[in-house]
């Protein structure tokens, strides 16, 4: 965390004869964020579902693919297929795990395009003010306005045999204007403090005022806001595959599995509802890490006197 | 606003035509330059013997087009499929009000729902309730819209079956056979029963975040000087809730409304998919999936304008509910 903030916590304490530490703004961030249980039992099972998406293929016998002749075709769960089998004789599991891996490569690309492009812009456009914001707001606007799920399947459906990458790379690029504005908003107000004006006194430049001392102060957020953008894109590519324009076969996503599984789902639910569920939990999860960070970055809350 | 468009012509129409019709070839009996000639004419009729600005100019303002073309003369321009008997205009303008009147409905309760949640959640704050609708709605929010409901519609037709009646209409907008030979009021009827499952979908969606919202506005008022003001005058906790808090705490709801709409349109074209109905997200998919590019464009350009014009009320709202507010 920056230098520039130095909040003293300890006086509030003082007065009313309690000893408290004086602590920097990061460990009394990670302090809050500790006290948020369901923040941090949803850190614990995003860990493990990372782990399952990066370790899994190593250790599971089966993958996305197909294997024809030692599958058996569409069988519910048993000892060897713990979430069933495919028509395609696929091993369910083996999918989960792929889907998820996707679904978070895809998740945390647009998160870094988020924080890298949104940020960036919102801070710079709130530091320079004038035609400089108004030209960079008006982009922003425009990006705003645009039909976000239509466009991106309209572009998505213009590329033969999506990969992730691609569709990381749309809704990334076109979804950094919430993360903008919020910046904006902050650094507005920020530009207007003191630590900014000293800065400027010993002769910083703007890009080390930009990445130094007004980035560093607007972390929460930026954090909060990647958590939801990873969310967002999460059930985007999701809802992209489903009506057809996503990841296609033979890769998979959750989101595709899912609607291969709808049309099913009543006679063979272990299609449907295993990935629909993993989607489901790893949403879970990123909002509420997203709601802890939020609370934890809230300096209204001060959990020192409770 | 129309700078987007553009990107549409991205689409090659062309090829995928000319690939259709080699693939036909030996069926109906084409040699190479009957292709050639049918491209051409294909090509003309649909205005993509010009270059991609003319065309744009063309679909902007329709001067020198057959009179089906120019958005400023209020035409879509031809579509590409069904050998041009498919008006894009009087299919969006059947579809436009099967759509609409799920996504009002369904913003309408969602809006209701919040609010109501959001305040009981403020006031109860960090008891059991706030918790468990906590809970709810952050699950809401995870949930992709297609997999609740998928969900919705499994139930709805379990609970058909295990009846052994038709309580829940799971397909459609309307019952199969057509409307025709109802009454209005068994017209009526029939829509009703159509729409509520999609409304129940469509309303989660929104309730998430909307109750979330909702909370923290009603918890800033709580915690306000002049509440505190209230009920260091000795009002009753009831009153001050009824005169004070809900009052200022309900207005923001306002300026979020607009664009919940312009949300649960995005999730309509979801939701018209898995119930099978024929509006405007279907519209889009079927464009979308046999590639036509008039058809995705006017699309586009009535969600944006809706975008457009939502957002703007949405900006006019604030202005109007928060007098802090002025316009330069």
């Amino acid at each position: 965390m920056s230098n520039t903030t130095t909040e003293a916590p300890a006086d509030a304490g003082a007065e009313h004869g309690m000893v408290s530490k004086e602590r920097t703004q990061t460990q009394m961030v990670v302090r809050r964020f500790l006290r948020h249980r369901l923040a941090i039992i949803s850190l614990i099972v995003l860990l493990i579902l990372i782990l399952i998406s990066v370790l899994g293929p190593y250790i599971w016998k089966w993958n996305h693919g197909s294997h024809a002749g030692d599958i058996p075709i569409a069988k519910g769960p048993s000892a060897d297929h713990p979430f069933g089998t495919t028509r395609k004789a696929q091993d369910v599991l083996g999918l989960v795990i792929r889907g998820t891996q996707q679904s978070l490569k895809i998740g945390l690309l647009v998160a870094l395009l988020d924080i890298g492009i949104g940020a960036i812009w919102g801070a710079v456009a709130g530091l320079f003010r004038g035609w400089v914001d108004a030209i960079m707001m008006r982009i922003v606007d425009v990006i705003f306005v645009v039909p976000f799920l239509a466009v991106v399947a309209a572009l998505s459906s213009g590329i033969s045999r999506v990969s992730w990458l691609e569709i990381a790379l749309l809704i990334g690029l076109l979804g950094w204007g919430t993360t903008a504005r919020l910046v904006r908003g902050q650094v507005l107000s920020l530009r207007e403090q003191e630590f900014v004006e000293a800065a400027r006194a010993v002769g910083a430049s703007n890009t080390r005022i930009v990445f130094r001392h007004l980035l560093p102060n607007v972390t929460g957020i930026i954090l909060v806001s990647a958590t939801l953008a990873i969310v967002g894109a999460i059930l985007t590519e999701a809802a992209l595959s489903f009506l057809g324009f996503g990841i296609q076969a033979p890769d998979t996503s959750l989101g595709a599995q899912v609607s291969d599984g709808a049309g099913a789902s009543l006679t063979r639910p272990w299609l449907f509802y295993f990935p629909g569920i993993t989607l489901v939990l790893i949403c879970l999860t990123f909002n509420f890490i997203g709601d802890g960070l939020r609370d934890a970055f809230d300096p209204r809350q001060t959990l020192e006197r409770k | 606003m129309f700078a987007f468009v553009l990107v549409e012509v991205s689409s090659d129409p062309i090829n995928t035509y000319r690939q259709q019709l080699e693939q036909n070839a030996v069926a109906s009996g084409m040699d190479n330059s009957a292709i050639d000639a049918s491209v051409e004419l294909f090509k003309e009729r649909n205005y993509y013997d010009r270059s991609t600005p003319e065309r744009y100019w063309l679909w902007l303002t329709g001067i020198g087009g057959n009179g089906d073309i120019g958005l400023l003369q209020g035409e879509f321009g031809p579509s590409l499929r069904g050998g041009g008997n498919y008006d894009i205009k009087a299919q969006l303008g059947d579809r436009f009000f099967i759509t609409l009147r799920l996504v009002f409905l369904a913003t309408i309760f969602s809006m209701g729902l919040a609010m109501l949640a959001g305040v009981v959640m403020a006031v109860r704050q960090y008891k059991k309730v706030d918790y468990l609708l906590t809970l709810i709605g952050f699950v809401a929010l995870s949930m992709p819209v297609f997999w609740f409901a998928q969900l919705i519609k499994n139930a709805a037709v379990s609970y058909n079956k295990a009846t052994g009646t038709d309580t829940f209409a799971t397909y459609g907008d309307s019952a199969p056979g057509g409307t025709g030979g109802m009454s209005t009021g068994e017209a009526l009827l029939d829509a009703i029963a159509h729409l509520v499952l999609p409304t129940l979908v469509l309303m989660l969606a929104g309730y998430a975040g909307a109750s979330r919202f909702q909370r923290s506005a009603m918890l800033d008022v709580l915690n306000s000087d002049y509440v505190r003001l209230a009920r260091a005058k000795g009002l009753r906790n009831g009153t001050v809730m009824r005169r004070h808090a809900l009052r200022t705490a309900l207005i923001p709801m306002a300026t979020i409304a607009p664009v919940a709409i312009l949300a649960a349109m995005a999730g309509a074209v979801v939701t018209e998919t898995v119930f099978e109905w024929q509006g405007m997200g279907r519209f889009f998919i079927d464009a979308l999936g046999q590639r036509d590019p008039f058809a995705i464009q006017a699309f586009l350009i009535i969600s944006g304008a809706l975008t457009v014009v939502g957002v703007l009320i949405s900006d006019l709202l604030y202005g109007i509910v928060d007098p802090r507010i002025r316009y330069e």
